[in-house]
């Protein structure tokens, strides 16, 4: 799914480069006011010390611990590095701010992890590290991937419904979904150019997100800002309907109401309605190209 | 799931019955999802679509990672099921699909009480392996599986001849759905190529994008001002209600496109069952270059598949009108035939070569009455020396004593005069391969102009003879070539110095035709030195051996009937036999059930013997289906027997 390998410096970036690279995003705040939620999304693993060595990570907690508008700091990291000892860190360094740890648990069951993600843990190993960061006050977020390759539309969507539900069982903070959107040199891009792969519709967005705040304590924070909504590579719908839909998936991340989902009636429905009936029992894909010839000529 | 099939076959294609919770349905038939009810046969996903109130109904467990014991618990006992798989990917290796199938085997396994595997549909992905597919459905046959579905995405690609391919590999018993994307144009293919159930979801799928499927294409109705004319029921009530296009329903374009695939459907039956399927598969390669694509990589890398049952005799005309009939299985089995089995009577000391007529058989044509009076008036007494070996497209070279012989009596092609290279490099092979057969002395006379003298000039290279052309820029009918035929075979007799002698014509027919229908040698053991024969040439000819009949000549079929004397002659050749499961045959047919083994060479139609345990001749009859089917089949007639011991 991602190309985060591809996206990345080719070097191993310097202590002294992330602290610097932090410093000139930070830039960006001056003169803003209070209260600020910082988000640090490094596509990887904030705790992990070979991706940040533990001189940036300490001089980056220590620069937000100083910025007293910072109310809330949210960072990712793969599960193996939430420990004790980190989250002690987090902790010390950052006070009473409320922490969110972004953790990719993609789906809840480890068939689909494991078979259609190819990342290399458990659900269980999520389960604790989540358990290890409540017991220092510090919430998870998990990411939820909607529609890994191998899967027909609807397992895509009932998968993404019960990993929410999951989730939420466990103790999550925020749901937040992440519809897969098709990356240069990727095997997905492989599978999407030859029609076997389509990324998710965003009537199944849609859905996720509806059957997912209906059955979610309110509590729990459901969210989605998709990638390339609307085109070709991102999760996307006939065309004619995807801005207002995508804009309605936005504004429901802020509301958390689903009557701001959807308003509108697209022609493409039944044929949505239709793909996952039939993609269940074909096991066929419907792409895009060849499911309408006519296009085509 | 109780599947049965019944007599008759075109091709690989064959009618069968499928019991379903204790109702019938033919097949082949057509398969769709709860939404679309016009459709009786029904797939339904467990857990996920409503159950539908149809009792004709396949279960469809979901993806590999959500199959629990209660969803599989929840599935009615009577009811058969889709075993769960993965959407393929080609980018995926073989190793991938191979796993595919050890999960289904595990789901047997793992739910051997509520899935008896006797219910259930294995999914072969398109990526397996040919030898890890014979590896792996004997151990889904083992638990019971007799039923296998495979994915058809439509686009008529490499991927669906992956498909096709390995449905040709699937025993002969089970079976057979094409679930995907099927385009009413596939519907003749996959019939042909023996699916029994096929799946038309893209019904829907269509008319939800807005297209209006038709036999041979579609038709965008979104965007289009004038709609093509259709006088299906759906269309009628549309019109009569309002007439512009964005009026055409959805449901009204679901019930239209479901009568294309349900009326194509019945055009391939029907065809199957009048021996005309081939031809309407191969009327529809017009539809798309990747049809025409396909059948052509079929006819290549499937000929085998095809050809195993395809019928050895058939009725009416058979018209081959273009390329997509060349390699067609029962035009390129006359030409592996007569190349492989046809043997000259050894004292020919001419050969001449003659071009096809429109009319057939050939001797019935106004152009070889003119052919035969020359030749007669040329040789005159020393006719008995001349061979004769007629040239066309596609089938080859036909010797004239196997004219009558299916399909050289009955084929019908476009004339033009003029060949296409494959159809002159089709029968330039065969000539060389033909004249080889002769002695290097013998004089081929050449009497062809146009594309026979084409194919003719291809094979110069190859033929060792030599050869006396005789029609000079001429057509071969025209009264110049009849008279350089005349002339040259005069002037050859003086120079061969032919002695007068009688002729054998009804012993060279007989002999050639024991050859073609039961290969090399069962001419002359059927046909000895001392044989009485009585009849007309191309007529009903008798043959007795020490004054008992051991064949007949039937010359509106071109073929041998044996009696039990002849079947007696044949025997020891061991070939076209069907050992049966007893030592006395009651009444008027040989079921599957007592076929202890058979000769897999046997094809419909075929004349069998039938033996018993110490291969003792038991009776003579027509195999009504072939050889493996015979072995494989539990049910059905294997054989309708003629002559038997009483």
């Amino acid at each position: 799914m991602c190309s985060y390998l591809l996206d990345g410096s080719r070097e191993q970036p310097s202590s002294e480069q992330l602290e610097e690279q932090f410093a000139r995003a930070m830039s960006k705040l001056d003169g803003a006011e209070g209260p600020l939620s910082v988000k640090l999304y490094t596509s990887g693993s904030f705790l992990d010390p070979e991706e940040v060595q533990l001189s940036a990570r300490a001089s980056i907690l220590a620069r937000l611990r100083n910025d007293q508008r910072i109310q809330q700091v949210v960072i990712e990291s793969r599960p193996e590095f939430v420990s004790d000892e980190n989250m002690i860190q987090l902790r010390n360094l950052l006070g009473e701010r409320e922490i969110e740890l972004g953790v990719g648990l993609e789906s809840s069951s480890d068939f689909i992890r494991r078979i259609c993600i190819n990342k290399g843990f458990s659900t269980e190993n999520f389960r604790r590290a989540l358990e290890t960061a409540r017991a220092h006050d510090i919430g998870i977020r998990a990411y939820v991937l909607v529609k890994p390759p191998f899967l027909t539309e609807r397992d895509a969507l009932l998968d993404s419904v019960k990993t929410a539900r999951d989730a939420a069982a466990m103790g999550v903070t925020t749901v937040s979904f992440n519809p897969v959107n098709v990356q240069k040199y990727t095997l997905v891009e492989r599978m999407w150019s030859k029609g076997e792969y389509r990324p998710p519709w965003l009537w199944t967005v849609l859905e996720v997100l509806r059957q997912s705040r209906e059955s979610l304590p309110r509590s729990v924070d459901i969210v989605c800002d998709p990638v390339a909504a609307g085109k070709g590579r991102g999760t996307h719908n006939c065309g004619k309907c995807d801005d207002l839909l995508t804009a309605s998936v936005r504004l429901f991340s802020l509301t958390q109401e689903i009557t701001d989902l959807g308003g509108v009636d697209c022609e493409c429905l039944p044929l949505w309605r239709h793909i996952l009936e039939h993609e269940d029992s074909s096991l066929l894909v419907h792409d895009d190209l060849r499911s309408n010839p006519e296009q085509r000529l | 799931m109780e599947f049965l099939i019944e007599r008759g076959h075109d091709g690989p294609a064959r009618f069968g019955n499928l019991k379903l919770r204790s109702l019938s349905t033919p097949t082949p038939t057509l398969i769709a999802g709860v939404s679309i009810p016009e459709v009786k046969l029904t797939y339904w996903t467990v857990g996920r679509d409503d159950e539908p109130e149809s009792k004709q109904r396949i279960a469809v467990l979901p993806s590999l990672g959500t199959i629990d014991s209660a969803l599989v618990h929840s599935i009615r006992s009577d009811e058969d099921v889709l075993l769960p798989s993965l959407p393929p990917s080609s980018s995926l290796g073989p190793e991938f699909a191979v796993a595919l199938l050890h999960e289904q085997l595990s789901v047997l396994n793992n739910h051997g009480e509520d899935l008896a595997a006797s219910r259930a549909i294995v999914r072969i992905p398109p990526r397996l392996r040919p030898e890890d597919m014979d590896s792996l459905v004997p151990e889904f046959s083992k638990l019971g599986v007799h039923a296998a579905a495979f994915l058809i995405d439509g686009s008529l690609g490499p991927e669906d001849m992956r498909s096709l391919s390995l449905r040709a590999r699937l025993p002969c018993n089970w079976l057979a759905l094409a679930l995907g994307r099927v385009n009413p144009n596939a519907i003749p293919l996959l019939v042909y190529l023996g699916f029994d159930i096929i799946d038309i979801g893209r019904a829907a799928g269509a008319a939800f994008h807005r297209i209006r499927l038709w036999p041979m294409g579609s038709e965008d109705v979104a965007g289009s001002a004038e709609l093509r004319y259709c006088p299906c029921h759906a269309c009628v009530s549309w019109r009569s209600m309002a007439d512009t296009p964005d009026q055409l329903g959805d449901s009204t374009l679901v019930s239209h496109n479901v009568g294309v695939y349900e009326s194509l459907l019945s055009e391939s039956v029907q065809a199957a069952h009048a021996g005309r399927l081939r031809y309407l598969v191969e009327s529809m390669t017009h539809s798309s270059t990747a049809h025409a694509t396909i059948l052509r990589m079929v006819d290549k890398r499937l000929y085998g598949y095809l050809e195993e049952f395809t019928s050895s005799s058939g009725g009416g005309v058979l018209p081959l009108v273009g390329p997509e009939s060349y390699n067609s299985p029962v035009v390129r089995r006359f030409r592996e035939y007569v190349a492989s089995r046809y043997a000259p009577p050894k004292h020919k000391k001419l050969v001449v070569v003659l071009p096809c007529s429109a009319r057939k058989p050939y001797s019935d044509s106004k152009s070889h009455k003119l052919f035969t009076q020359a030749i007669d008036s040329g040789l005159h007494r020393g006719r008995q020396f001349a061979a004769e070996a007629i040239v066309t497209s596609p089938l080859g070279v036909v010797p004239r004593e196997l004219e009558r012989a299916y399909p050289a009596s009955v084929y019908d092609v476009p004339v033009t005069g003029d060949w296409d290279a494959e159809e002159v490099s089709i029968a330039g092979e065969a000539l060389a391969v033909h004249l080889a057969k002769f002695d290097k002395s013998v004089v081929v006379v050449a009497h062809v102009a146009e594309g026979y003298e084409e194919a003719m000039k291809a094979a110069e290279s190859r033929i060792e003879q030599s050869i006396v052309y005789t029609t000079d820029g001429h057509s071969a009918t025209s009264k110049q070539s009849l008279e350089g035929l005349r002339e040259t075979l005069k002037d050859l007799s003086d120079i061969l110095s032919l002695s007068p002698g009688p002729r054998n014509q009804l012993e060279e027919i007989l002999r050639a035709t024991a050859d073609y229908q039961f290969g090399t040698g069962a001419g002359e053991a059927l046909v000895p030195e001392d044989s009485a024969l009585r009849g007309k040439p191309y007529g009903t000819i008798l043959c007795r051996v020490d004054g008992a009949q051991t064949c007949a000549f039937v010359g509106a079929t071109g073929s041998l009937s044996l009696t039990l004397e002849g079947a007696r002659l044949i025997a020891p050749l061991k070939r076209y036999w069907v050992r049966f499961d007893g030592d006395h045959i009651e009444g008027g047919s040989v079921f599957a059930v007592a076929v202890r083994d058979a000769d897999p060479g046997i094809r419909p139609s075929d004349e069998v013997v039938i033996i018993g345990a110490d291969d003792d001749v038991l009776g003579v009859g027509r195999s009504e289906m072939s050889g493996r089917e015979m072995c494989e089949f539990e049910r059905g007639r294997a054989v309708s027997v003629r002559h038997k011991v009483e």
